[in-house]
C-alpha cells in the first residue's frame, strides 16, 4: 500500500518545491518603471475605449503615465499615487474596485456564491447516500451476462 | 427599388413566422395534425424571406446605392470588395439582418430534418419556438433596426466603415461565424421549451439536440478565437482579450453553453438534473440576447445612452420575457422534473461535471456581475465605478487553474464510483508529466507559481486527454477499426478539445506572465536592444493604397535582417489615423511593432512600440484543435447498444467493467 503511493507522494512533493522555488523574490526592489506600469494597468485611459493608460498611445493616457511615473520616482507609495488619480480623474478611472464599500460585493459575492453552491451539493450527497445493498447480487450479473451475451457483447 | 425589395423580404420572413407559428400551434393545442402540417408549409418560406433580404441589401451595398442610409453609413465608394460585402454585419441594422438569415437556415434545416416526425408535438413546438424567436428579429427589422431605411437626398460618396472593420479580412468571417454560434443555441433552447411544453422530460430532447448544441458551441468557440485574434491583428495594443463588454458578450453564453454539454452527459446516463439542464438551456439562449442587449444598445457606456437608443427597450423585453416563460415552464412541470436517481460518491465521472457545473457557472457569475455590476450601481444611486481587466484577470486564474486540475482528473474518473486505485494507475503518467514540465521550467529560472502551476496543469490535462484518446485508438485497433475511429466520437473528440483548452490556457498564462514591452525613440538609423534582439530604425515612407487609402510606414530591421513595416493608415483624407501594427510569429514568441508615433519633423524620431509575446502562436493553435475537437465529436461514432444502459451513449471500454447492475431507474 504505502510503496504504491510513494510515486505520486514523491511527485507531489516535487512539484510543491518547484512551485515554492519559481515564486522566490527577484532579489531586488521593484524599479520606478515597473511600479509605474503596475499602477498605470489599473488607470482606464479616459479617452480611450476599453485600454488601460499602460496599454494606451493616446496622448492623455502618455500624460497621465508621466505624472504617475513622476510621483513614483519622487517617492510616493502606491496608495498615494492611486489616491491621486481618484481626486483628479474620478474613482471610475480605477478599473480595480476596492475592497471595500460597493465595489467590494463584486469581490464576495462569487466566493460566496461557490460556498453556496458547494454546501448545496454537500448537502445532496449527503441525501443521495446510498441506502441497502447496492452491491449486484450473483442473479444480477447472470442476466447482465446473458444480455450482453445476446447484443453481441459489444 | 432595393430597398423596396429588402422590406418585401423582411415582410415575406415576418408573415411566415407569425402564419406558421400561429397556425402549428392552433394545430398541435387543438391535436388536428393536418392543420400543423399545413402550417409548417411556412416555413420555407422564412428562409426566402431573410434570403431576399440579404440580397437586397448586398445588392445595393455593391452597387453603392448610397439611397439607403445604412450603406451610406457603412459603405463608400473607395471601400474594396471584400469589405463592401462585409458591410451588411459591420453595424447594428445588417448584423440583425445576418442573425435573421443564420436563424431561418437553423430553422429550415431542422424542418428538413424531422420530415418524418412533423406532426410529434415535440417538433412542432420546437419549430413554433423558433419561429417565435425569428418573428422577434424580423420585427426589429421593420421596426427600431430597419436596414432599408432610405434616404432623400442620397449623399454622392458614403462615409465608409470604421476603419477598424476594414483593416483584415478576419472582419469577413469573424462575425458570420460568432453568430452562427449564438443562433444555433436557439436550436436546443427550442426543444427544450417544447419538452416542456408536451411534458416529456426523458432523454429524447436531449438526444434530439446533442449535435445542434456540439454545432453551436464549435462555432462559438471559433467566433471568439477568430475576434481574439482579430483584436491581436489589428487593434495595435499587443494582447488579444480586454473583458471588455462585447467579449464578455460573447463569453458568457460560451460558459454556460460548456457547462450543459458536460452535465448533459449526466442527465443522458443517469436520468438526473433535468431542471439543472433544463436552466443552462435557457440560461445560454437568454444571455446571448442579454448579450445583444449589453452590447448593442448603447447601454454599456453610460446608463443615459438608453434613452437615444430604442432597439434596448426591445431587446430587454424579449430577454425578459424568454426568462419569464423559461422559468414559468420549469417551474409548471416542476413534479414531473423530480428525477428518482442519486449519485452515489463525489469522486466519480457525475461528481466531476458537477464541480465542473459549479466552477463554469461560477466563472459566468463573475463576468455578468463584473459586466452588469458599474450599470446597476450607477442607475441605483449615480456612483461611477468601472470593472475592468484587472478585476477579471484576478478573478479567472483561481477559476482557470480549478478548471485545469478538474479536466485533467474528471475523464480519468468512472461512473458512479472511483477508487482511490483506479485513480492512481490512471493518473500517474499525466502526474509524471506534470512534475516533469515544473520542473523544466523551475530549472530554466522561470518565476510566478501561478504560471508553473498553470503549466504544471496543463501539463496534467493535457496528458490524461491524451492518455484517453491513446486508449480509444487501441480500442477501436483492437476491434479491427482504424486508428482513425479513436478520434471520433463525442468521449474522444471531447479530448481533442481538452488538448486545445490546454494549448489556449499554457498560452494565456504564458503570455500573461513573459511578455514585455518597450517604447523606444529613435531616429532613423538608429538602433535598440530589446530582449537580446537588435532594433533597429530605417525610417519612414508614404504609400498610396488601393481605395483612396494612405499609409505611413516605419521600416524596422531586426537582427540584422528581416524587415518589418508597422504603419499608420488613413482611410480617408479627413478620416482618424488607424495604427496597423506588424506581427512577427514564431513558435517560441511573437514580436509585435506598432507606429506609435510619426516624427514630427523629417528625420526626427519616431516611437516605435515593440512588444515581445510568448506563445501566442498556440492560442490560435489551440482554438482550431478546439474547434477540430468539436467537428471529431459531431461525427457519429459507432453507438454501443448496452442492455445495461438506457441511453447507450458512446464512452470508453474502461467505463462498462466498472457499471454496477441496472442504472438507478
Amino acid at each position: 500500500m504505502i510503496r504504491r503511493w510513494a510515486l505520486p507522494a514523491v511527485l507531489l512533493i516535487v512539484i510543491v518545491g518547484a512551485l515554492g522555488f519559481s515564486a522566490r523574490d527577484i532579489g531586488r526592489p521593484p524599479t520606478a518603471e515597473e511600479r509605474a506600469q503596475s499602477i498605470a494597468s489599473r488607470v482606464k485611459c479616459p479617452v480611450c475605449n476599453g485600454l488601460s493608460v499602460q496599454q494606451s498611445e493616446a496622448g492623455l493616457a502618455r500624460t497621465i503615465y508621466a505624472e504617475i511615473l513622476r510621483q513614483v520616482q519622487s517617492g510616493r507609495s502606491d496608495a498615494q499615487v492611486t489616491q491621486y488619480i481618484v481626486d483628479t480623474y474620478g474613482r471610475e478611472q480605477l478599473t480595480r474596485p476596492d475592497a471595500s464599500g460597493i465595489g467590494s460585493i463584486v469581490w464576495i459575492a462569487p466566493v460566496v456564491l461557490v460556498v453556496l453552491s458547494l454546501a448545496g451539493l454537500a448537502a445532496a450527497f449527503r441525501r443521495w447516500r446510498p441506502s441497502g445493498s447496492r452491491t449486484p447480487s450473483d442473479a444480477d450479473r447472470a442476466l447482465v451476462q446473458r444480455a450482453l451475451r445476446r447484443e453481441g457483447g459489444s | 427599388m432595393t430597398a423596396q425589395f429588402g422590406i418585401f423580404g423582411v415582410l415575406i420572413g415576418f408573415a411566415a413566422c407569425v402564419l406558421g407559428a400561429s397556425g402549428m400551434a392552433v394545430g398541435v393545442v387543438r391535436q388536428r395534425p393536418t392543420i400543423t402540417l399545413f402550417a409548417m408549409k411556412f416555413v420555407p418560406y422564412v428562409l426566402i424571406g431573410s434570403v431576399v433580404a440579404v440580397a437586397a441589401m448586398e445588392t445595393a451595398l455593391l452597387r453603392h446605392d448610397f439611397s439607403l442610409a445604412y450603406v451610406a453609413k457603412n459603405n463608400a465608394l473607395s471601400t474594396p470588395l471584400a469589405y463592401t460585402i462585409a458591410g451588411m454585419w459591420s453595424a447594428l441594422e445588417g448584423s440583425i439582418l445576418l442573425w435573421g438569415l443564420i436563424l431561418s437556415l437553423y430553422i429550415t434545416i431542422v424542418w428538413r430534418r424531422f420530415k418524418a416526425r412533423r406532426t410529434d408535438p415535440l417538433v412542432a413546438w420546437a419549430l413554433i419556438v423558433m419561429l417565435a424567436v425569428a418573428a422577434f428579429f424580423f420585427a426589429l427589422m421593420l421596426g427600431p433596426a430597419n436596414p432599408f431605411k432610405t434616404l432623400a437626398f442620397p449623399p454622392l460618396d458614403g462615409t465608409g466603415p470604421n476603419p477598424l472593420l476594414q483593416n483584415h479580412i478576419l472582419m469577413a468571417f469573424h462575425p458570420p461565424i460568432l453568430y452562427t454560434g449564438y443562433v444555433g443555441f436557439t436550436v436546443p433552447f427550442a426543444f427544450a421549451v417544447a419538452a416542456l411544453a408536451t411534458g416529456r422530460l426523458g432523454e429524447g430532447w436531449l438526444l434530439e439536440t446533442r449535435r445542434w448544441t456540439l454545432i453551436a458551441w464549435g462555432a462559438l468557440t471559433l467566433g471568439i478565437v477568430l475576434g481574439a485574434w482579430w483584436s491581436y491583428e489589428v487593434l495595435g495594443w499587443g494582447g488579444f482579450w480586454g473583458w471588455d463588454p462585447v467579449e464578455n458578450a460573447s463569453f458568457l453564453p460560451w460558459l454556460t453553453g460548456t457547462a450543459y454539454i458536460h452535465s448533459v452527459l449526466v442527465q443522458e446516463r443517469r436520468g438526473m438534473l433535468r431542471v439543472w439542464n433544463l436552466s443552462l438551456v435557457c440560461a445560454t439562449f437568454s444571455l446571448t440576447i442579454l448579450g445583444t442587449f449589453l452590447t448593442r444598445s448603447g447601454v454599456i457606456q453610460s446608463v443615459h445612452a438608453f434613452s437615444d437608443s430604442n432597439i434596448g427597450p426591445w431587446l430587454l423585453t424579449f430577454f425578459a420575457v424568454i426568462v419569464a416563460v423559461s422559468v414559468g415552464l420549469i417551474g409548471w412541470r416542476g413534479d414531473r422534473l423530480r428525477s428518482p436517481g442519486a449519485i452515489d460518491s463525489p469522486l466519480s465521472r457525475e461528481g466531476g461535471f458537477l464541480a465542473n457545473n459549479v466552477l463554469f457557472g461560477a466563472f459566468a457569475f463573475v463576468i455578468l456581475l463584473g459586466t452588469v455590476f458599474p450599470l446597476v450601481v450607477e442607475a441605483w444611486n449615480g456612483d461611477q465605478l468601472s470593472i475592468g481587466e484587472p478585476y477579471f484577470n484576478s478573478m479567472a486564474r483561481p477559476i482557470g487553474v480549478a478548471m485545469l486540475f478538474l479536466m485533467a482528473v474528471a475523464p480519468a474518473l468512472p461512473w458512479r464510483k472511483a477508487s482511490g486505485e483506479l485513480l492512481r494507475t490512471r493518473l500517474q503518467w499525466p502526474m509524471v508529466a506534470a512534475t516533469a514540465v515544473v520542473v523544466a521550467c523551475a530549472a530554466a529560472g522561470l518565476r510566478g507559481a501561478w504560471t508553473l502551476l498553470t503549466f504544471a496543469l496543463g501539463a496534467f490535462a493535457g496528458a490524461a486527454a491524451l492518455r484517453q484518446l491513446v486508449l480509444g485508438v487501441r480500442n477501436a485497433r483492437r476491434q479491427g477499426r482504424s486508428a482513425l475511429a479513436g478520434f471520433i466520437g463525442r468521449a474522444n473528440g471531447g479530448m481533442v478539445v481538452h488538448i486545445g483548452v490546454v494549448l489556449v490556457a499554457v498560452a494565456i498564462a504564458a503570455s500573461g506572465s513573459y511578455g514585455s514591452s518597450a517604447r523606444l525613440v529613435l531616429k532613423p538609423g538608429e538602433s535598440a536592444m530589446v530582449s537580446g534582439h537588435k532594433i533597429e530604425f530605417l525610417g519612414i515612407k508614404d504609400q498610396t493604397l488601393a481605395g483612396g487609402r494612405t499609409r505611413t510606414v516605419a521600416r524596422i530591421r531586426t537582427d540584422g535582417d528581416r524587415i518589418d513595416e508597422p504603419a499608420i493608415t488613413r482611410f480617408s483624407a479627413a478620416g482618424t489615423p488607424i495604427g496597423t501594427p506588424s506581427v512577427r510569429t514564431g513558435l517560441r514568441y511573437d514580436l509585435y511593432f506598432t507606429l506609435a508615433k510619426l516624427p514630427i519633423v523629417d528625420g526626427g524620431a519616431a516611437v516605435i512600440g515593440v512588444k515581445v509575446q510568448p506563445m501566442i502562436v498556440w492560442l490560435w493553435v489551440g482554438g482550431l484543435i478546439m474547434a477540430i475537437g468539436t467537428a471529431l465529436a459531431i461525427v457519429p461514432g459507432r453507438r454501443t447498444r448496452r442492455p445495461t444502459d438506457p441511453s447507450t451513449v458512446g464512452s470508453s471500454d474502461d467505463d462498462r467493467l466498472l457499471v454496477g447492475a441496472g442504472a438507478g431507474r
